[in-house]
Parts: structure tokens; C-alpha cells; sequence
């Protein structure tokens, strides 16, 4: 189900200079999310939807539907009343985009 | 302003000397001799003088006085300064002192340091505001919700607002408890002498401060003396000052295991010592066939019955009660197993006499003599209650 | 991601060990705020030691407890006087006052009114959910009018207090509003008001779903925000006495005062005879 999927974003500096890809991971703490859905909705970029899963305290925590789209802006991460969802950066690699 | 005698000196904590010095400022004296460095208050009749006198003294000092919007304020405020560091106090009487219950019980709960002053008025109510009464004595033992421990301290002249105040700091800092020291309006107007020791002559009891690692300190875990070391804000303890039962750790606890086992320790903290906390005078009660209990101001009148009624050849003596609270349980068990009566005379209608008749268990009878306030016993009454007991 | 393997969220060393999750609802607003403040804090450079969070009583000040700082949950209504015995001791401590509005503004209201006159030194967060949650839902000083609670089951007869106006004419230096939607523009206000000298009041409109929002048909916390974000107006200077809520209407956010005057530790000191801390 939801797996980890980090994706590079291409950034396309002014002028058409060198792109810059940026990686993130999203994580759950499956055992503090309520279920409120703050971050499936205000994500801008419609990166998160309910999970099927069933959490241990009995709420569907969100998974990365669309990974590719995230912009690593942490939205999900501030917006959260739960403290159950943090964005970690990978590594940006400089040069082309991975796909 | 004020009704200052003397020049009000700058910069000089410990007055050392002979003074000609009213109650009040006698009080605020005995405050900054045992380093008071924080007041927080509201005017009030009789007590205000306290305030007035602070006002002028603790900014010379380093300190704050700040006058708040209310009692209600006046003692949170010195809660604050408390967990801050400093020797902390206010001053009331009898509807400001109501007004302090609740976080009385917050200052109980957290083992925050503090002294409360209450120069008792008559009462109930607004009631007498410029005259004297003793009608405070329960609602500093009982006033706040709960089952908990205080202690009170009773001054019978301005040279024991000076002495008692300073102890009453002692105290707080070393049990971690407020402190009341329950004056009255005549104690706290009276003009008298008061000798200021040297600032070596006066002790000085501070709190417990945390030894061991910042990681590992526990806001609420207590040594063997049962009170913990108390760690101030700022320094990276990160304490957890909790108004809820709450675990050695500060975290709110709610079971009726952990509250058991918090509001027995806060109460047993001063429990076990007792002996140590417990303050009396006695006179003439070796071959008393007749004791006065008293306290305060009404102790003076009760020292002049007791002249009295030696000079008549009657056998009876005075136990002055200096700590009202913790109550003398045992002290007062003896007496009543000793002699053939006691009176209580007290400005109320029957406070600290329901804590001997308690302690007497019935093996003496306790005659009260009450008085609602407003003026003090005549020494000629007590006389006649003290003939009573004897016929 | 979701593993079995130890998660560490970024702002974990702000919370006292083993206090999460927190005892707030679904969907309640003050997680988010307390998101944001614990962004706020995070990010400085500065050293957290000073920092005290003073805290009353309701869900709002369960905050407190949560925080791995120092921390007070004092009495009802009265985190401010004990934040300024606080201050007034040390003025080297950076205390912040985080409550609900029915203990800052209701039971407190005497003490907001009176710090904000002396121009404390101290940060206010005033959450407000136009009611009191912790104890069931029942009518504050900022229910909306006709609002339905416990205790006005016919409709609340009485009208909300307009907090940035209140505060501002109190004599505040800082007053700004947002919504637990406006997440970034929340975090840069506590931080501004942290930073401020004075005193600085942010009120947060949050929403109370299980209690408020049930009773007035609100919808949960999802819908309650996603009415902060697409029905409410930013303005940055608007008239203050024009900041009323009521139900349905428009909410403006904003930024509304921000100016300069001596903070009561100022005054203190400049005109005691000898300056000084408090303590021994």
C-alpha cells in the first residue's frame, strides 16, 4: 500500500541555467494520526489521499498518492495537529533531474 | 505618606538597631532582613502601610513591589516571581486574603515558596475595616478546596511582625509551603520598640536547589525530608509547574493512586516536622490549675488577666500560641490532662477554641470567651472566666 | 512512508518525553497552533532556556504540559499575573502566555486588560473557539451571536468581544488575528510578537468541532478549515472596531498594530533609585 517514494522535483532556474533536483520523503507516526484529513486538504499540490489502512487506534492515516507532485513545501508537516506527518529532505542531487 | 516616622533609607536590606516602628513596616522589615526581594499587592485596610513601606524599599534594594489589579493577581504574581528565583510575599486582610484562596491552593499543589500577611480586620465582610479582629484564623487553614497542610504564624507586637515575618520566609523556603503570618489590625498599627539584629544575627533559610544533571531533574520527585529540590526558570531545567495531581515528573496523573499518593506527601512534609515548625510561650503554667490559651493581640489582654489573677493567689498560666498552624496538638492534650479548665479568649465567635476543645478531647472543660471584633477583651473578663473554672 | 521503524519527528525535542499523542480532539485547532509555535521555536537561534510557556486552564492550556520548556498550568484565568511575577523577577525570561479566550478574556479578563495597559513584557497567544471546550461547549465572551451552546440552548443573547480591539485600546504594541489555516502567516506573527517588546496579544481562531462546531452545524475540523482558508479577508490596517465575528460571516485576518512604547520593565527601571534583578 502506501510505500516510500521519493521522487525529484525539477527546479528550472531563471535564464535556463543548470536544474537543481530536490528529494523528500514523507513519513506517518501511524500511531498519532486522528484522521482529521488538515493535510489532504490543504496540501496545494493534491499529494495525499485517505489510506484503506487501519491504524492501530482505528483512524486511516494518509498515504503519498502522488508523490511525483510534492514539492517538498511542508504544508502536510506545519498544518498537522498531530505531529503525525514530517517531510525529510534526501540528498539534493545538482545536475539533471532523476525521474 | 504613609505615616513614616523615620526617614526611609536607601540600599540597606537589614535595618540593624533600636527602632520606634509601626507593626506594618516592622513586617516589611522582617521581609527584606530575610531577603525579600518581590511584593505584589492590593491596598487594604489595615495592611496597606506593608505595601507603602515595600514600595519605597525594594527598588533600593534590586527588588519589585508592584501593585496589581487585585488580590487574586497580587498572588499569582508572587507564585511567578517565585518559580523565578525570588523570596516572594503579599500582604492583605480579611476579603483580600478570600480573594487569594484558589491560588493558595496552586501555591500548596506546586511547593511554591511565599508568604502571605494577613493583618486581620473585623469581619465578616467589609465589616471594620480600620479595627481589630481574629476572625481569619480558619480560613487560613481551611480557606482553599482540599486536604492540605499550612503553617501560620501569629504576631503579638511590631517587634514579632519583624521576627515572625523573617521566620515565616525560613519556613516557606524550607518546606516549600505558604506561610501566613496572621497579624491583626492593632498589632499591625501599634508604634513599639523593635531591635533589628545585625544581618549576621538574623538566619536565613533557602530552598533547596537541584544537585545532578539538567537531563535528569525531576520537577516534583522529593528528597527523604520529602520536599524536593526546586530548580528556578531560566537556568534549563525546563521545569513542569503542574496544578493537576501530577507525577514526580510534573505530568498530570489521573488516578486516585497517584492524587493519594501527592496529597498525602504535601501534607506529610510538614507532618513529620512538627517539632520543628511548632513555636509557643508559656507562663506560669508549671502549677496552673487554670490555662489561658491565646494568640496575638488578644495574648497581651490575656497576660494582664493572668498578672491579675496571680495577684489574687489564683493558680493560672498562659499558653501564647506563636504557630497557630500546625496546631500544638500535643502541647494542648497535656495542658487540658493537667488543668481543671482552659479559656480561649479570641476576637471570633469560636476558632482556634474548637482546635483545644479538640485536642482536650474533654479532659478539661474550654470556655471561650469571644468577642466579634472591633475592640479587644477587657483583662476583667477573663478574670471572671478564669474564678469560674476555679469554683 | 509509513514503517514500523523509529520515526522522529522534526520537532520531537520540543516535547516532554512520552506526552504525545496529545489529548486533543480530531480535528481541534491547537494542534496546528502549537505546530506553529513549535516551528516559531525551533527556528531560533537563540537559547530555549529562557523561554517560559505560562499556561491557564482549558484545552488551550493543557499547552504548557506538552512543551519541553518551562512550564506553568496555573489557575483559571490567571497565567497573566503569574507571567508577570515571572517576568518582573527575571527580565532576562521570554515568557509566553498560551490560553483559550474564555480564560484570558472571560475569568482573566481583568488581567489581559491590565497588562496590556502597563505594556508587560510578554507574549500572548489567545486561542479562541468562541467557547469552552474542556468543560463541555458552553458560552464565552466570543460566542457568536445567537450561537447555540449548553448553556444558551436557545441561542447565545449577548454579543462577542471584538479581542483585537479590546487589547489594542488596552494599549497593546502588537495585536494581530489569524485562523489555524493560515499557518505561515501565524508562525511569522508569534514569531514577530516574541520578538516584540511589549505586550504583544495574537489571537487564533480555531475551531472547537466536538462541542462548537457539532452544535452550530459547522461541520468537523476539515470543514472548519477550509472555511478559515475560503472565507476570510486579510487587510492590514482595517478600522480595529470592525474585527466582530459572527457566524458565517467574513473573517479578516491580519497584522492590525504594531507600534512602540515603554514596556512596563522600562518604566520600572527608570524610575527606581537603583536598578536590578529580583532575585537573589
Amino acid at each position: 500500500m502506501p510505500e516510500e517514494a521519493a521522487q525529484a522535483v525539477e527546479a528550472k532556474a531563471l535564464g535556463g541555467g543548470a536544474r537543481r533536483a530536490r528529494k523528500c520523503t514523507i513519513h506517518i507516526i501511524e500511531s498519532r494520526c486522528k484522521g482529521c484529513g488538515f493535510c489532504i486538504e490543504f496540501c496545494p499540490r493534491d499529494v495525499l489521499e485517505v489510506s484503506e489502512t487501519l491504524a492501530p487506534n482505528g483512524y486511516h492515516p494518509p498515504y503519498a498518492a502522488r508523490m511525483d507532485q510534492c514539492t517538498c513545501c511542508r504544508t502536510c508537516q506545519l498544518v498537522c495537529p498531530d505531529f503525525a506527518i514530517y517531510v525529510a529532505d534526501v540528498e539534493p542531487a545538482s545536475g539533471s533531474a532523476e525521474s | 505618606m504613609g505615616g513614616s516616622i523615620e526617614t526611609v533609607p536607601a540600599g540597606v536590606p537589614v535595618l540593624t538597631g533600636e527602632h520606634f516602628m509601626l507593626g506594618d513596616h516592622a513586617c516589611a522589615e522582617g521581609a527584606l532582613a530575610a531577603g525579600c526581594r518581590f511584593f505584589a499587592g492590593y491596598p487594604i485596610t489595615p495592611a496597606t502601610e506593608i505595601a507603602e513601606r515595600l514600595a519605597e524599599r525594594l527598588p533600593t534594594l534590586g527588588g519589585a513591589c508592584v501593585q496589581m489589579e487585585d488580590e487574586i493577581a497580587s498572588m499569582a504574581a508572587i507564585l511567578g516571581a517565585a518559580w523565578a528565583g525570588a523570596k516572594a510575599m503579599t500582604a492583605t486582610s480579611g476579603p483580600g486574603l478570600c480573594l487569594m484562596l484558589e491560588n493558595i491552593g496552586l501555591a500548596v499543589m506546586t511547593e511554591t515558596p511565599c508568604v502571605v500577611v494577613d493583618v486581620q480586620r473585623g469581619s465578616p465582610s467589609t465589616g471594620l475595616p480600620t479595627m481589630v479582629g481574629q476572625g481569619d484564623m480558619m480560613q487560613a487553614r481551611w480557606g482553599s478546596h482540599g486536604s492540605y497542610e499550612i503553617i501560620a504564624l501569629c504576631p503579638n507586637s511590631p517587634q514579632e511582625m519583624f521576627d515572625l515575618t523573617a521566620r515565616a520566609f525560613n519556613l516557606s523556603e524550607r518546606y516549600r509551603v505558604p506561610v501566613f503570618v496572621m497579624a491583626d489590625a492593632d498589632v499591625g498599627h501599634l508604634t513599639e520598640r523593635v531591635v533589628i539584629p545585625a544581618p549576621e544575627g538574623i538566619e536565613i533559610v533557602n530552598r533547596k536547589a537541584p544537585t545532578g544533571p539538567r537531563e535528569e531533574y525531576q520537577t516534583f520527585r522529593p528528597d527523604a525530608d520529602l520536599v524536593p529540590p526546586m530548580a528556578r526558570a531560566g537556568e534549563g531545567y525546563h521545569v513542569f509547574m503542574e496544578s493537576l495531581t501530577h507525577d514526580e515528573r510534573g505530568y498530570p496523573t489521573m488516578t486516585g493512586e497517584a492524587h493519594n499518593r501527592l496529597v498525602r506527601r504535601l501534607s506529610q512534609k510538614i507532618r513529620d516536622y512538627v517539632d520543628d515548625i511548632i513555636d509557643y510561650e508559656e507562663r506560669h503554667l508549671d502549677d496552673a490549675e487554670v490555662a489561658i490559651v491565646s494568640y496575638g493581640i488578644s495574648a497581651r489582654i490575656a497576660s494582664r488577666a493572668v498578672e491579675v489573677c496571680r495577684e489574687s493567689g489564683m493558680r493560672v498560666g498562659m499558653l501564647r500560641l506563636i504557630t497557630a498552624w500546625p496546631f500544638p496538638e500535643d502541647r494542648v492534650r497535656r495542658l487540658a490532662s493537667q488543668v481543671r479548665g482552659i479559656v480561649v479568649p479570641e476576637l471570633n465567635l469560636g476558632q482556634m477554641s474548637l482546635e483545644v476543645e479538640r485536642c482536650a478531647a474533654g479532659a478539661a472543660p474550654v470556655v471561650l470567651l469571644p468577642h466579634a471584633g472591633g475592640g479587644l477583651h477587657e483583662p476583667d473578663d477573663t478574670v471572671s472566666a478564669v474564678e469560674g473554672l476555679l469554683r | 512512508m509509513n514503517e514500523t521503524a523509529e520515526l522522529v519527528h522534526p520537532r520531537e525535542s520540543l516535547f516532554r518525553p512520552g506526552r504525545m499523542p496529545h489529548i486533543w480532539c480530531p480535528g481541534c485547532g491547537l494542534g496546528t497552533m502549537t505546530n506553529c509555535l513549535v516551528e516559531v521555536l525551533q527556528g531560533r537561534a537563540d537559547d530555549l532556556d529562557r523561554v517560559c510557556v505560562v499556561s491557564g486552564i482549558g484545552c488551550t492550556g493543557r499547552v504548557a504540559g506538552y512543551l519541553n520548556l518551562d512550564a506553568f498550568h496555573t489557575t483559571h484565568g490567571r497565567a497573566i499575573p503569574f507571567a508577570l511575577g515571572l517576568k518582573t523577577a527575571n527580565p532576562e525570561l521570554e515568557v509566553i502566555v498560551v490560553s483559550g479566550e474564555g480564560d484570558l478574556a472571560g475569568i482573566g479578563g481583568n488581567h489581559l486588560i491590565h497588562a496590556a495597559r502597563r505594556n508587560l513584557d510578554i507574549t500572548v497567544i489567545c486561542v479562541n473557539n468562541f467557547t469552552y471546550g474542556m468543560t463541555g461547549g458552553q458560552v464565552s465572551p466570543t460566542t457568536h451571536h445567537y450561537a447555540r451552546t449548553p448553556t444558551t440552548p436557545y441561542g447565545n443573547t449577548e454579543y462577542p468581544f471584538n479581542l483585537p480591539w479590546l487589547v489594542a485600546a488596552a494599549g497593546a504594541v502588537y495585536v494581530a488575528r489569524w485562523t489555524t489555516a493560515h499557518i505561515r502567516q501565524l508562525a511569522k506573527a508569534m514569531k514577530q510578537a516574541i520578538a516584540k517588546r511589549g505586550f504583544s496579544f495574537v489571537e487564533v481562531v480555531a475551531a472547537c468541532p466536538t462541542n462548537y462546531g457539532r452544535r452550530n452545524k459547522l461541520g468537523d475540523g476539515r470543514a472548519a478549515m477550509r472555511e478559515f482558508r475560503d472565507n476570510s479577508v486579510i487587510k492590514q490596517s482595517p478600522p480595529l472596531e470592525d474585527l466582530s465575528m459572527s457566524l458565517g460571516e467574513q473573517i479578516i485576518a491580519g497584522a492590525f498594530v504594531d507600534k512602540e512604547r515603554p514596556t512596563f520593565d522600562d518604566e520600572l527601571a527608570a524610575l527606581t533609585p537603583k536598578e536590578g534583578a529580583a532575585t537573589q
